[in-house]
């Protein structure tokens, strides 16, 4: 640390004499206004990006539904969606998209509240050093890897164990399942964090009343915590939504579409994890990779799933933030 | 947590009396018991699923591979010192030679059922195979008496006249003409023979080679990219790989099956006429080779470059800015609704899916921008072909991408300073930024940059936006310059594995590797940056 008192801090950096305090806030110093106002634009450029990512998807997306094929009912209700006939329907891409997610937070959200309470309650100090740096190996590794993971290695023990007739080579079920396991160091470590913050006073009340140590987690410091947890499997949620390579990878090539939603929920096909499907992150993945004339309908149709992508996430990020600071628990 | 009370202390008798109370404590005990096994177990689910991960991309990088050539290397040295021809055309071979007394054809003896009118037969090599060698020589050849197959490896050996061999045959030159058949007779044969291998050959040797196999068109298409003269040795020996040589990947196998099922897979290269070879996919050669559409031949220089291009890029535009915005938040911003609007506005963004950026990319970058990111504004390319899916792009979509994430952590390490520090240097004198500039920003720098290099190893591995912006599928170009079209690693490792073909997955699964080495050692810089801070820290 180099803290350097001396000439150039007492002459104010700009080689002028020293005067009276006050003559000193009254004085012009372009360099130290130039300094505020750079980092004042990079601070916009966050909001910037903002406003671009809002603009951008809007107006895209307005384009799109203002194209005389296109009605906004029918893709908000639809369940076929198939650009070359003209077909909007967004449902089988939501269903894909909710189908791997919620499997994601099937696998991620037992397991993870599981190791947080070993993490927060159980382990000893050393135990936590090895397993704190694994879990967030896990976090590192890119999604591609993931995807290779998914399809290599999970699918074909699906496979074996429900039978290659039943389980098709692409399927959400993989997909969810690695996704779970993508996101599942976020499920862990946002809801060590909430157990952890819970007051010991707690737990020794418990302990005193003659809880044992399962007792005092499960009852006492789970309950405690919850809004915390709560927003962490939100979070999750979030991001197992907007996932993309491994669902581009392991979830198949083509939405799994249906004539209505009678046929679509008949005999629950929509919902058969071990069937392909394809989300809407996979749906904007192979379009925009393939050869993609720009102003044509499929290019306009991206920026509609975009948009309501977007706004998936953000109203969970934001649904998240707001559980945890409306339900925080306060002990003082 | 030391507040549980130690049992010990409690002496038996404060426990509940009876024995239904003592039956319901030993429940209890042992329900605490079995949950505790469950959730030491699901600790141990984060390891088992790295491991299994490793195990699974080691596995496909090393194994048996089955591959037949084309040509095998011994056939394509052959073919230099001979006349070579297919098996189609053998009847016009025979034909090319009958009554050529300086000729000998050399074929299986399953192109011939009967050896023709005008010609000697000698079979060479087993006699009892089933597939077997037989050489034609002609009935006005006089001096061929007992050609064997010794002999003819000498003739193999021999200069070019026969006059070479033995003083007092004809100086007329050799002229030997094998039959190439599909069974591999004549490759098995080659390949027995201890022929100098395909390094041998020189650079005239290969260009004779390109020259009698390939089609015209094709040695043209090669003369305009580049000269065949002015090849380098080692291009034109790739050229003869790809070319003449064609491996053909029949089947791979995984290391696990490689190493336990050895004599299957060796039985099973047997029939098909191929080789069984161990083959590491992660070579030296794999780095440093251009893509190609034979997996065999393919490497990832295209992408390995692609990749450290853009990330130079992420770098240059997101980090100054980063760092720029946590202190303009940290420092400068009074707590008004600018600095609250940022700060809610950061966290937001740092929730977006990386997808979405991928289409802000591409609607602000690549086409917005177009002239910039092409370079036709400076001149790189006419505006006509200005294209802006260039390397640039791609640098500026991943730099807004991890932009959140480097201010968020700049933010923590900023805040991590004592605000002692900040009171001290305002008591001397110093204006804000010279407060940050000489006493905050030293003391947080170590954290900042841990938590750039973080962001940027996550960029690194970033594929979804990178594909929506718009990615070369197929480039063997090295990128040279901002506006160059790209490829990355992780998109390479994408394609690769989308292919039904499985030898892909096995070079899928080297790059995979290379790929988190890259991510290792730049984790490893950020930890090793870390530590060196923190011990320098009184």
């Amino acid at each position: 640390m180099s803290v350097k008192p001396g000439a150039e801090v007492l002459t104010g950096g700009l080689g002028m004499e020293v005067g009276t305090p006050q003559s000193l806030t009254k004085r012009r110093r372009p360099f130290e206004q130039f300094m505020h106002g750079a980092l004042w634009l990079c601070g916009a450029i966050s909001i910037l990006t903002t406003i671009g990512i809002v603009y951008m998807l809007g107006q895209e997306a307005l384009l799109f539904f203002r194209r005389s094929e296109v009605r906004l009912l029918d893709f908000l209700t639809g369940w076929t969606w198939q650009p070359q006939t003209l077909q909007f329907g967004i449902w089988p891409l939501v269903n894909a998209t909710m189908g791997a997610s919620l499997m994601a937070m099937a696998l991620a959200l037992p397991l993870g509240l599981l190791i947080a309470i070993y993490l927060s309650e159980y382990a000893g100090s050393r135990a936590r050093r090895i397993l704190k740096p694994i879990l967030e190996v896990l976090a590192g590794i890119p999604t591609v890897v993931y995807g290779y993971f998914a399809l290599t290695f999970v699918t074909p023990i699906l496979r074996n164990l429900f039978g290659i007739e039943v389980v098709e080579i692409f399927n959400i079920a993989s997909a969810g399942l690695v996704i779970g396991v993508l996101v599942l160091p976020t499920v862990t470590s946002m809801s060590e964090d909430a157990l952890r913050a819970v007051p010991l006073a707690l737990r020794e009340a418990a302990v005193g009343l003659g809880a044992t140590k399962l007792e005092t987690s499960l009852r006492v410091v789970v309950p405690a915590a919850l809004s915390g947890i709560s927003a962490a499997f939100i979070v999750a949620m979030s991001r197992a939504v907007g996932e993309t390579m491994i669902v581009a990878v392991a979830a198949g090539a083509g939405p799994r579409n249906f004539a209505d939603w009678g046929e679509a929920l008949g005999g629950l096909r929509a919902l058969n994890p071990f069937q392909s499907a394809e989300t809407m992150t996979g749906h904007i993945v192979r379009i925009s990779g393939g050869d993609i004339s720009y102003d044509s309908l499929d290019y306009d149709s991206l920026f509609a799933i975009g948009l309501l992508l977007f706004l998936m996430t953000l109203g969970l990020n934001i649904f998240s933030r707001a559980i945890a600071r409306r339900f925080r628990e306060r002990y003082d | 947590m030391g507040v549980f009370t130690d049992k010990a202390a409690v002496g038996a008798s404060d426990w509940p009396q009876g024995a239904g109370e003592t039956s319901r404590t030993r429940r209890r005990r042992v329900r605490g018991r079995v949950w505790r096994g469950l959730l030491r177990v699901s600790t141990v689910f984060g390891l088992l699923v790295l491991t299994t991960l490793l195990y699974n991309v080691v596995n496909s990088t090393w194994g048996y591979v089955v591959v037949r050539d084309q040509l095998s290397e011994q056939l394509i040295v052959l073919l230099e010192r001979s006349h070579i021809t297919h098996a189609e055309r053998r009847v016009d071979a025979l034909r090319m030679v009958d009554g050529n007394p300086h000729a000998v054809v050399v074929l299986s003896s399953q192109l011939v059922p009967a050896v023709p009118d005008g010609f000697r037969g000698v079979p060479i090599g087993d006699q009892h195979a089933a597939l077997a060698l037989i050489a034609l020589v002609p009935e006005t050849n006089r001096f061929l008496l007992g050609l064997d197959e010794t002999l003819l490896r000498q003739l193999l050996r021999a200069g070019s006249r026969w006059a070479d061999l033995f003083p007092h045959w004809p100086t007329e030159s050799i002229s030997l003409v094998f039959v190439v058949d599909d069974d591999g007779v004549l490759s098995r044969w080659a390949a027995r023979q201890d022929l100098p291998n395909l390094d041998n050959l020189g650079t005239d040797a290969l260009l004779a080679v390109l020259e009698t196999h390939l089609s015209a068109g094709l040695l043209r298409r090669y003369d305009r990219e580049e000269p065949m003269a002015d090849r380098s040795r080692a291009n034109l020996l790739a050229l003869v790989e790809e070319r003449v040589k064609e491996p053909e990947v029949l089947a791979t196998f995984t290391l696990r099956d490689s190493l336990v099922r050895r004599g299957e897979i060796q039985a099973f290269a047997e029939s098909e006429g191929a080789i069984a070879e161990f083959r590491s996919w992660l070579t030296l050669g794999f780095l440093v080779r251009p893509q190609s559409a034979n997996a065999a031949l393919s490497g990832i220089r295209t992408a390995l470059l692609g990749s450290l291009w853009v990330i130079a890029i992420t770098i240059i535009f997101s980090v100054p800015l980063g760092i720029g915005a946590a202190i303009y938040l940290e420092e400068f911003s009074s707590r008004n609704w600018f600095g609250r609007l940022v700060e809610t506005n950061i966290n937001n963004l740092a929730g977006v899916p990386s997808i979405i950026y991928g289409m802000l990319g591409l609607v602000i970058f690549v086409r917005a921008l177009t002239q910039i990111t092409s370079g036709s504004l400076f001149g790189a390319v006419s505006a006509d072909e200005a294209s802006g899916r260039t390397i640039l792009s791609a640098g500026l979509t991943l730099g807004l991408l991890i932009l959140p994430v480097i201010i968020i952590t700049g933010q923590e390490a900023i805040r991590a300073v004592p605000d002692s520090l900040r009171e001290a240097a305002y008591g001397v004198g110093c204006t804000r930024w010279q407060c940050v500039r000489w006493h905050v920003l030293p003391m947080a720098v170590p954290g900042i940059l841990t938590g750039a290099i973080l962001a940027v190893s996550r960029a690194l591995g970033e594929t979804a936006p990178l594909v929506v912006i718009g990615a070369a599928t197929f480039i063997s170009v090295d990128p040279t310059n901002l506006f160059a079209k790209f490829t990355v690693l992780p998109i390479q490792i994408y394609q690769w594995t989308a292919r039904p073909q499985a030898e892909f997955r096995n070079i899928a699964a080297a790059a995979i590797l290379v790929l988190l080495a890259l991510l290792l050692i730049t984790n490893a810089t950020a930890v090793l940056l870390r530590n060196r801070a923190e011990s320098q820290r009184i």
